[in-house]
């Protein structure tokens, strides 16, 4: 039985009725029932109310959605609002415009200093260089020498004590200097920019330490040491990791030798735990794909899982397949499970997601054969599917992702001091030496660089070659994302208390310098907070944390961060954009600093979780959990502005500098948290299967004979895109053949056109095959020694200034997206009264 | 003045349809282009333009003893098409007892031609070995291998060494050509594997694929890059193309993401 709710409100007034002029009617009672009934409807009471109500409606007229007191009160505020949006709107135009107009001739000086590199000859330079210091060089003992005297007189830049004027002519300098040798290719000029910004840097520590730590209470003391220390730690970072990418050895694969008979075999293991099959399906077909003789390259699936479709995975591709009865130690338990069951000379590890290229081997071995000493040669883990930054910020393949920095440049530094580490993933390391330390270690959860830790303290060698020979899948959320990191954290924080590389013997300098600074900076957590909130001691509490004047601070502060940012952009601009170190380590900041500290402190607390790989993200959400920090922060950081703002204006207007200073530090932090934010933020991700985007030759075969020429624009393994060409007349549902190239052969793989456009792009979706198609598939897309190589060339070039604009941007997105998921959630746990209603009808 | 001579020692691979479709593909780069059918299908003229086969020809010419590029035509991608024409048994008899007389009068006929010197002439041969398919060899500069990818090609491994041994072209200008190829069907994949095997560098690059665009151009007296240009065919055919005019390396698309279509 249908319930209408009786809501007093009578039908409208000026509602078209028949007029009644009560004059005209009938006579006695009926005419005043006339009138009583006109005058209920102008004053709209119901029939039946109470004498009062009467009166009531006198004056108050009943609510209807068009008279609601509410949303009339608030008009103005909208207004208000509108009017404030459009002024801040052309405000910032304007602005923009007025900062545009002061940095001309900034920009004139920029590109006069660009011309003047242009005019220098580094080839002669250094050709003359080589001829007169290369013989100098060879005398024993002038390296140190010539280090100490280089050493000797950077302190002596470093700890000159300068007054503004000189701070501000050494600044412009320094500035110029590094502008013209940003321009000219080599080494030299990047050992040259990085030593600038070191003595940069030193000049500011060294004013730091000596003129800024006066405090005058004790919490001040307490917070500005603590701030010291926080900024010393990233001097130690930036000082160890500029020994560790002074020359990176960018080394070539080695050619084989010998017959293929006489080479070494080669066991591939490929461990998994709770992944789905269809994950481990195309990095199994890739492995059996793999360039070498085929009696001498054995596959293995290591099931930690025990799962009875992969025996029968296994089964019926003929590969190995090993179990063990516990799952102790994780990973590390069953690789080591593993090496007892096999007897391959080399072992190729790779994690189950990670689908190698059939060139891998050939690439790798060379280098085993070469130097007998080589125990594990490591290739760059590469993803083809975004990583949560890049899928939630929208920056995939344009900017380089997290990962690039360590694969491209960090490894490659670190080969050059015997210093390469392994990484868990798409490396090949030799049995002897393995057993020798004891096969991998247990006793961290970053199993993968202790071990290389322990192969370099029995004099082995490692090396690194920076191609691509494999790709897998990047995790999937941030909450992955984060789980992964803390595990990584916790794992070096676990080996610098447990193995530390300055202490025990085996080690050169300089590898303990290059793993120091791998452990080390994971310990970012903490500075990281303390630097997202230190500006809120002065803002809130009016506590000087730095003893010095805001010019001198501006003065000392500017000449580090300038340089140390062109220095960064010339030597690893095309493997990190400017900027974004700082989104990376401010996202992952709150969750590593806890787990590093317990570490430290003990480092057998705390548990090891598991990323988890393939897993699907269909409706898009924000991710409270995770951001709850960042909210925290954002608040915090929003109402210091707001106190800032007051102090400008009102309350601190004698220390205007200081307070300007302090606000610009906020409103950097509040970006960089909205950027934070923006990845809390999870977009939705359309296919199970990620498809890779290629440009690849490829033909299409119709029933009718008809062939037809097009261009594989992407590929996964359940289907592909093709680009046909204008006209070409497909029906959705039509069964097709597509055809792949390897190397010289064609191979055609059935497919049936899931979707077609007009213009050309076409999506089809692959039919059952065969073993051997599927074999031939993963051969003709993922293990194609090519199919890696242009990756990079969609990354736009690193423009510091643009990069900065664009995390702004970010971050402004970021907050946006915020504000909407709390719109949502506080709509969908407080729902209006209208739609209460609604709700209520449908009875 | 190049002359490029088709011949393949098997029948039904190609030769007619690759003679026009080259002719056709030069000409429309600016080259000035003849295509000369000397086989007795009389079947040139059936993918230049011509809805019916040519009556008129230069071998009833020749066997009379005229000039014998009488019986030519222009077609409208202007190529020169000089069919074979309607001969009789005694026709054809004669001209190779003409051949027998002067070996070289093939040779000595395409030079009397009046055609700019920089054009091309392109030679449709019978089955090799025959007297018109060897006169050909021995007069082309270029000379382009037909085989199918079958059990057939790769046997005939013997008869195509002979041929070539024959021909009075440079070995860097004679190609093997595989067509009528379907991926689709395991006996092709394996024939061309077998025929890379052997052939190695000889093998031109491209491999024309088994179209039926290409039996639909002819049924509308076309060619292929007319009817249906983003065929699989026509990319080939161009394929070949560019290998004549001298770019020996595999084709770029084939092997190297991120490049584009050519």
């Amino acid at each position: 039985m249908t319930y209408l709710h009786d809501t007093g409100v009578a039908p409208r007034a000026n509602a078209p009725q028949p007029q009644q002029d009560p004059a005209n009617e009938g006579s006695g009672p009926g005419r005043v029932g006339q009138w009583i009934r006109w005058l209920a409807q102008q004053l709209e009471v119901a029939p039946g109310a109470p004498w009062w109500m009467w009166l009531w409606r006198c004056l108050v007229l009943p609510a209807t959605p068009e008279r609601a007191l509410l949303p009339w009160l608030l008009q103005p505020g909208r207004w208000l609002l509108a009017g404030l949006v459009f002024v801040l709107r052309w405000g910032w135009k304007g602005l923009a415009l007025l900062l545009n107009g002061v940095f001309w001739p900034i920009r004139l000086f920029l590109r006069a200093m660009d011309r003047l590199a242009t005019h220098v000859n580094v080839e002669k330079g250094m050709r003359l260089a080589d001829q007169v210091l290369s013989p100098l060089m060879e005398i024993p003992g002038l390296r140190w020498v010539v280090l100490g005297v280089g050493l000797l007189a950077g302190l002596v830049v470093m700890t000159t004590p300068f007054n503004w004027l000189g701070q501000t002519l050494f600044m412009l300098l320094c500035w110029g200097l590094s502008l013209v040798l940003r321009r000219l290719p080599g080494r030299y000029p990047s050992l040259a920019l990085a030593a600038i910004s070191l003595l940069a840097m030193g000049r500011y520590a060294w004013w730091r330490v000596t003129s800024s730590i006066e405090f005058e209470s004790a919490i001040e003391s307490f917070l500005g040491y603590g701030l010291l220390a926080a900024e010393a730690y990233t001097w130690l970072v930036v000082v160890l990791g500029f020994i560790q990418t002074a020359w990176p050895l960018h080394r070539r694969p080695a050619d084989l030798q010998g017959q293929s008979a006489s080479w070494p075999t080669v066991d591939v293991y490929i461990p998994t735990y709770n992944e789905p099959l269809s994950v481990v399906r195309t990095t199994v077909l890739a492995s059996m794909a793999l360039d070498w003789p085929k009696d001498k390259v054995k596959v293995f699936i290591l099931d930690d899982g025990r799962r009875e479709e992969f025996r029968e995975f296994a089964e019926s591709m003929g590969v190995g397949y090993i179990v063990r009865p516990d799952n102790n130690h994780a990973k590390a338990g069953n690789l080591n499970h593993a090496l007892g069951k096999t007897d391959g000379e080399l072992i190729a590890i790779f994690d189950c997601d990670h689908i190698p290229t059939r060139s891998f081997l050939t690439t790798a071995v060379g280098w085993f054969q070469r130097d007998p000493k080589c125990a594990m040669l490591q290739t760059p883990h590469h993803f083809f599917s975004p990583d949560p930054f890049e899928r939630n910020l929208g920056t995939f393949r344009r900017v380089p992702n997290e990962g690039a920095l360590f694969y491209g440049l960090i490894q490659d530094g670190n080969d050059f001091w015997n210093a390469t580490f392994f990484c868990g993933s798409c490396a090949v390391i030799r049995r002897g030496p393995l057993l020798e330390v004891g096969g991998i270690a247990v006793e961290t959860v970053t199993e993968d660089a202790h071990t290389a830790l322990k192969l370099h303290r029995r004099g082995y060698t490692t090396a690194y070659i920076n191609e691509t020979q494999a790709a897998g899948l990047a995790t999937e959320s941030l909450s992955a994302h984060v789980g992964q990191r803390i595990r990584w954290a916790r794992g070096m924080a676990q080996i610098f208390r447990v193995d530390n590389p300055f202490l025990g013997k085996g080690l050169t300098l300089w590898q303990r310098i290059c793993y120091a600074n791998a452990m080390v900076h994971f310990f970012f957590g903490l500075p990281r907070l303390v630097f997202l909130t230190a500006p809120m001691a002065f803002l809130f509490f009016e506590w000087h944390i730095i003893n010095a004047g805001a010019i001198m601070i501006a003065l000392y502060v500017l000449p580090y961060i300038l340089q140390s940012n062109i220095a960064n952009a010339h030597v690893q601009g095309e493997h990190r954009h400017t900027f974004w170190a700082e989104v990376y380590e401010t996202v992952l900041a709150w969750y590593v600093a806890l787990p590093t500290t317990v570490a430290l402190i003990n480092p057998r607390l705390g548990k090891f979780n598991v990323t988890a790989k393939g897993g699907l993200v269909d409706e898009p959400y924000f991710d409270w959990a995770i951001s709850r920090p960042y909210t925290v922060l954002v608040l915090l950081n929003f109402a210091a502005f707001g106190m800032g703002i007051m102090r400008l204006f009102f309350w601190n207007t004698e220390e205007t500098a200081t307070v300007l200073l302090n606000l610009l530090w906020t409103v950097y932090s509040i970006l960089m948290l909205g950027a934070a934010l923006g990845v809390a933020s999870e977009a939705r991700q359309v296919r199970r299967m990620h498809r890779v985007a290629t440009r690849l030759q490829a033909t299409l075969y119709q029933d009718d004979g008809t062939v037809f020429q097009a261009v594989c624009i992407d590929f996964s393994m359940t289907g592909v895109g093709l680009e046909l060409p204008e006209g070409t007349r497909l029906a959705v549902g039509e069964k097709v053949q597509v055809g792949l190239w390897r190397g010289h052969a064609e191979c055609t793989f059935p497919a049936t056109i899931m979707l077609h456009r007009g213009q050309g792009a076409t999506g089809l979706q692959f039919d059952p095959m065969t073993r051997e198609q599927q074999i031939d598939l993963v051969q003709c897309t993922f293990a194609r020694p090519d199919t890696w190589r242009q990756w990079s060339d969609s990354h736009d070039i690193d423009r510091p200034l643009h990069g900065l604009q664009e995390i702004a941007q970010l971050g402004v997105l970021g907050y946006r997206k915020f504000w909407e998921s709390l719109l949502e959630a506080a709509r969908s746990r407080w729902p209006t009264g209208s739609q209460r209603k609604q709700q209520g009808l449908g009875a | 003045m190049r002359v490029i001579a088709v011949v393949s020692p098997l029948g039904g691979v190609g030769r007619t349809t690759l003679t026009a479709h080259l002719a056709t593909l030069l000409a429309r780069q600016g080259q000035r282009s003849l295509a000369v059918e000397l086989c007795a299908q009389n079947l040139l003229g059936r993918h230049l333009g011509m809805h019916e086969a040519s009556a008129a020809g230069w071998a009833r010419a020749a066997a009379d003893g005229q000039w014998w590029a009488e019986g030519g035509f222009d077609n409208s991608d202007g190529v020169r098409v000089l069919p074979f024409g309607e001969a009789s048994l005694e026709t054809v008899h004669t001209l190779h007892q003409l051949l027998q007389v002067q070996p070289r009068w093939l040779r000595d006929q395409i030079e009397l031609l009046d055609i700019p010197s920089d054009s091309t002439v392109l030679l449709d041969t019978p089955l090799w070995p025959s007297p018109w398919a060897q006169a050909a060899l021995q007069c082309a500069d270029t000379v382009l291998v037909a085989l199918e990818a079958s059990a057939r090609a790769s046997a005939a491994l013997g008869s195509v060494r002979a041929l070539l041994r024959g021909a009075t072209a440079a070995p860097g200008e004679q190609g093997v050509l595989v067509t009528r190829f379907d991926p689709r069907r395991v006996s092709h994949r394996e024939a061309l594997q077998t025929l890379r095997e052997q052939w190695g560098e000889h093998l031109i690059p491209y491999t024309l694929h088994e179209d039926e665009n290409i039996a639909r151009a002819l049924a509308r007296a076309m060619c292929v890059g007319n009817l249906a240009p983003h065929a699989q065919s026509a990319h080939d055919l161009q394929g070949v193309c560019n290998w004549l005019e001298g770019q020996r390396a595999a084709p770029a698309s084939m092997l190297v993401p991120g490049a584009t279509l050519p």
